[in-house]
């Protein structure tokens, strides 16, 4: 029940949605070897992985797809398209409006893209990734975060604002970002914190499991090893994540102490990182609303955009951000919840996913995935 | 009347030499033919999640506007000749305001910027972060954008 009111109220563009934690599997048709309850799924039958394509390849099923993308929440479309859409509606106002200026022409544009209901959506969306972001702090024991630096990650992640334009008060100091894709994190001179989200980006994403992913990363840039460095924060547990990165080459190879210098992927690393855990939360909250192939393609929606594009033109910043492929198969596909929500098989032995907490099992048990 | 001694004069125009090369951002080429100087091309490339281009091109008399996203092609037009001079002017005057440390120089900067006006005297090139030029770019690329989408 909880997830349909939180679907219809994600759909309606309610502001204010607070996504409940499932409690046990609700009534309902579940008879496909897909739609196994969490019980079932936690049996790993001899070969089950290649029965499930997802866990197989993760880049692959994600990436292969082509062309607009859609799970029960929305689509997610090319980024070029998304941009052509923004243009042809900027050329379209102008057509109609020959007299008006570059200033005028932009305000129409805020009205026709950031709708109060695609504000809402943005805006209820972000609130409850913050609410996930706080409660993964909050959830480390003592050991791995003291009180002190819990509340300092905490405060770092409420003091993060959503800056959507509204007509009126446009992106004035950026007025190019209304036809783009582009989403981003930013901490201005002022130590002003913020997230800016291109009006392309808004044509072009409608599944509320990418806005999740895209949201939660952009936010996680409020506590990267690289952020928090700049505000001379030193945290023991920061130090040994992003070891394991390194150990497990998610991050490229770097000598040491060139850590968050110029061409380091970590900030990004982990950016993915904790956004992942995030769309862990999102695809629980849905695993029992929806089907198995509904589950797999909002799976693929959430980190969809990651790929090459479609179109072969794209030139992707392999400089900052891990490759495509490592950020899907190691980052999203290795982690321990995605991978038991889809009933894939636990990670080879040697293999370990990065955390916080090192002492967590390989493999979270139920209670631990706890919703 | 006083005069300068002769070192302290050679120190003057040494030192007015010197300041006058540091002060140039670009490398011009001068050429010393008479009359106006006739701009021929605007390039702007950036970066923002994608690689980024706006470029204007002037010739016999016409000019061809290009948006490009990842070597991609979004909109190809002509441009009003008259428009073309005056954004030609702006980004001339948006390289002359910018007097920060090249994008080179900055580390770490995630959304570098080219921009290179030419006519038939000069080239000038300007390299940039956006981040730290205070918005201009943005301004810039946007009266770029106005200036090929409405097609005048």
């Amino acid at each position: 029940m909880g997830a349909s009111l939180a679907l219809l109220g994600f759909l309606a563009g309610v502001a204010t949605i607070e996504f409940q934690a499932r409690k046990s599997p609700p009534a309902g048709p579940h008879s496909t070897s897909a739609e196994r309850g969490p019980a079932e799924r936690s049996r790993n039958e001899p070969g089950e992985d290649s029965a499930r394509p997802i866990c197989q390849n993760f880049y692959k099923t994600v990436c292969q797809k082509r062309g607009i993308t859609r799970d029960p929440t929305g689509s997610v479309k090319p980024d070029v398209s998304g941009e052509i859409l923004a243009l042809r509606a900027y050329e379209e106002i102008i057509r109609k409006h020959p007299e008006w200026s570059s200033d005028q022409v932009d305000e129409e544009l805020v009205r026709t893209i950031y709708t109060p209901k695609v504000r809402a959506r943005i805006q209820s969306s972000f609130q409850w990734v913050q609410n996930r972001v706080i409660r993964l702090i909050e959830s480390q024991p003592e050991g791995v975060f003291t009180k002190k630096q819990k509340n300092l990650l905490k405060k770092q992640i409420l003091s993060t604002q959503l800056d959507l334009p509204r007509p009126g008060a446009l992106y004035a100091d950026e007025p190019d970002l209304l036809t783009k894709n582009d989403v981003f994190y930013e901490r201005s001179p002022e130590g002003k914190i913020r997230l800016r989200v291109g009006g392309a980006y808004l044509l072009s994403a409608r599944s509320w499991f990418n806005i999740v992913f895209t949201l939660a990363h952009e936010i996680a840039h409020a506590i990267d090893p690289c952020e928090l460095r700049a505000l001379n924060v030193n945290i023991a547990a920061y130090d040994r994540l992003s070891a394991c990165f390194l150990e497990n080459q998610l991050v490229a190879t770097k000598r040491s102490g060139t850590e968050c210098t110029e061409n380091d992927q970590l900030s990004e690393s982990f950016s993915d990182w904790l956004a992942v855990s995030v769309v862990g939360d999102a695809l629980a909250t849905f695993e029992s609303e929806f089907k198995g192939p509904q589950l797999v393609n909002a799976a693929v929606n959430s980190v969809r955009d990651l790929c090459e594009q479609d179109d072969g033109f794209r030139e992707n910043d392999t400089e900052f951000h891990p490759p495509a492929e490592v950020r899907i198969e190691r980052i999203f596909g290795r982690n321990p919840r995605i991978r038991s929500i889809f009933g894939c098989e636990p990670l080879p032995a040697g293999v370990r996913y990065c955390s916080f907490n090192p002492s967590l099992p390989e493999t979270p048990t139920r209670l631990e995935i706890g919703r | 009347m006083n005069r300068l001694p002769l070192p302290t004069l050679l120190i003057t125009a040494a030192l007015l030499l010197v300041s006058g090369c540091a002060h140039q951002k670009s490398t011009p080429v001068k050429d010393s033919s008479p009359g106006a100087e006739i701009p021929s091309s605007v390039d702007i490339s950036y970066f923002l999640g994608h690689t980024r281009r706006i470029t204007l091109d002037s010739k016999d008399g016409q000019v061809v506007g290009r948006n490009f996203m990842d070597r991609q092609v979004l909109k190809e037009t002509r441009v009003d000749q008259g428009r073309f001079l005056a954004f030609y002017r702006k980004a001339g005057e948006f390289m002359q305001r910018m007097n920060r440390t090249p994008a080179g120089d900055i580390p770490g900067c995630r959304t570098p910027f080219e921009i290179t006006i030419k006519s038939d005297r000069e080239t000038r090139t300007y390299k940039g972060c956006r981040s730290s030029d205070e918005r201009g770019l943005s301004r810039l690329v946007k009266d770029g954008e106005f200036l090929l989408y409405s097609g005048k």
